[in-house]
């Protein structure tokens, strides 16, 4: 039995104390998830195997996108943090990259996925985040993004991902931290999204609990709450 | 039993001489065309149409509509995909749709297409959308068929056709297409084609530029002759 987690930052345990670099005070991004992030805490409490495929930045689309390209075994439990509804990314054709490796020549298929967040719109893209240039986030949100619209575009992904995997795998749990997206839940929507409080001014996680060594994201105390809470629901 | 008819104006029947203002020389976009495909597939059942096309109706605006409709176990839902490089915002306020086409000479149409209107990037929109209506309907509703048109059939055909040097690059799209094409067997409206329409299908329809009575019955028949029951 393996435990698979899909997310953004939060799942990837971004801040955490082995995910940063205490000489230069900054972040490492080195593409591994951390193990005191929730999905790992969870497995070790399970005894399982743990394979955390949380994406940084990640907006709803790009995480359906790595769900529907992942290959899953019957005993699986997948666990899903979905993410902020103000990303959004365009899927391009994926690029061959070529490399060499014991003195011939490979090439791999690359994903090309260009990301487009709020965060981008402000500050110049940081070199660890893959995306376009922050002007396109700037002319996203400024004349395309529709909270609504993105709101109605999350249900679509996580009804789809429940649809494609409930009879092939052993469970599948979402989970989300965006309220609004509760209260415009569609009639239509067939899911049971659980609703965690990150960043909600009262009893929040982030309020709660001291943050993580990047000052941004959840420490690991919250770290702990979440993965009690979600290892009391899959248990 | 009932069918329910889902599309664009090829759905509508834009064209037709039933909702041809002769006068204005334009059409008339109240109520769509009992000459178009669904009414003379329903005539050819003896069941009820209910024509829930849009003219100028895209991919998502589709998808909406057909997520917000209540079905019958009995219905028979047949839905049309249209052209997949249009594009629609979904407003708050009473879910009003907001279309964003490549023709529109707006600032947001144009900045759209301009810098986030990629195709591979919406070709996987239309399989996801594809996929998830059969998923969702699939229990709910008797019988439900997918079209699309042989313009956009064609552009998804070519993507499975790329040059060898561009092959890989397309590699798991065109997987995922392939998928598509078995789950949900898309028929093709090849009434559309304007090369081929005169000789086969007759005169287009009244604005020169979708397809007449003839083409719209003989898609009809087509249809018929797969969901007879």
């Amino acid at each position: 039995m393996r435990l698979i987690a899909f997310g953004d930052s939060i799942t990837h345990g971004e801040g955490l104390q082995d995910k940063w670099n205490f000489l230069e005070n900054k972040g490492i991004f080195d593409g591994r998830p951390s193990k005191f992030a929730w999905p790992q805490l969870i497995a070790n409490k399970l005894k399982i195997k743990c394979r955390n495929l949380s994406i940084g930045g990640s907006s709803n689309k790009e995480i359906w996108y790595k769900i529907m390209n992942t290959k899953f075994l019957k005993d699986d439990i997948v666990v899903i943090l979905w993410s902020f509804h103000d990303r959004h990314c365009i899927i391009k054709p994926k690029y061959i990259k070529t490399f060499f490796k014991d003195g011939k020549q490979k090439t791999i298929l690359v994903d090309n996925i260009s990301q487009l967040a709020l965060w981008r719109v402000d500050i110049d893209a940081e070199p660890h985040h893959k995306g376009t240039p922050f002007s396109e986030s700037k002319i996203w949100f400024k004349h395309i993004h529709d909270y609504f619209d993105m709101t109605i575009e999350f249900w679509k992904h996580c009804n789809y991902i429940q649809y494609a995997l409930q009879d092939n795998v052993r469970l599948i749990k979402h989970y989300g931290f965006e309220y609004d997206a509760f209260r415009d839940c569609p009639e239509w929507n067939k899911v049971d999204v659980t609703f965690l409080p990150f960043n909600e001014p009262i009893n929040g996680y982030t309020e709660k609990y001291p943050l993580a060594h990047d000052n941004a994201h959840p420490g690991p105390l919250a770290h702990e709450e979440i993965a009690n809470k979600i290892l009391k629901e899959i248990k | 039993m009932r069918l329910i008819a889902f599309g664009c104006s090829l759905t509508f029947g834009v064209g037709l001489s039933d909702i041809w203002d002769y006068k204005k020389n334009k059409c008339i976009y109240e109520s769509p065309s009992k000459f178009a495909w669904p009414q003379l597939v329903a005539n050819k059942l003896n069941i009820e149409c209910v024509n829930k096309s849009k003219a100028g109706a895209g991919t998502k605006e589709i998808w909406f509509k057909i997520v917000n409709t209540k079905f019958k176990n009995s219905d028979i839902v047949i839905v049309m995909w249209s052209n997949i490089n249009r594009h629609c915002i979904i407003n708050e306020e009473n879910h009003s749709i907001q279309r964003v086409n490549i023709w529109d000479k707006d600032d947001q149409s144009k900045l759209f297409y301009k810098y986030f209107w990629c195709p591979s990037d919406f070709y996987l929109e239309t399989l996801l959308r594809v996929n998830h209506i059969q998923l969702f309907l699939q229990d709910k509703v008797k019988l439900i068929k997918h079209l699309m048109s042989s313009d956009t059939i064609d552009i998804l055909k070519t993507k499975l056709k790329v040059a060898k040097s561009d092959q890989e690059k397309f590699n798991i799209l065109t997987t995922e297409l392939r998928q598509v094409w078995n789950i949900v067997q898309f028929l093709e409206f090849d009434g559309v084609r304007q090369d081929i329409c005169d000789e086969k299908y007759g005169p287009l329809a009244l604005d020169d530029h979708h397809p007449g009575p003839l083409a719209h019955e003989k898609f009809a028949n087509k249809i018929f002759e797969q969901i007879k029951l």
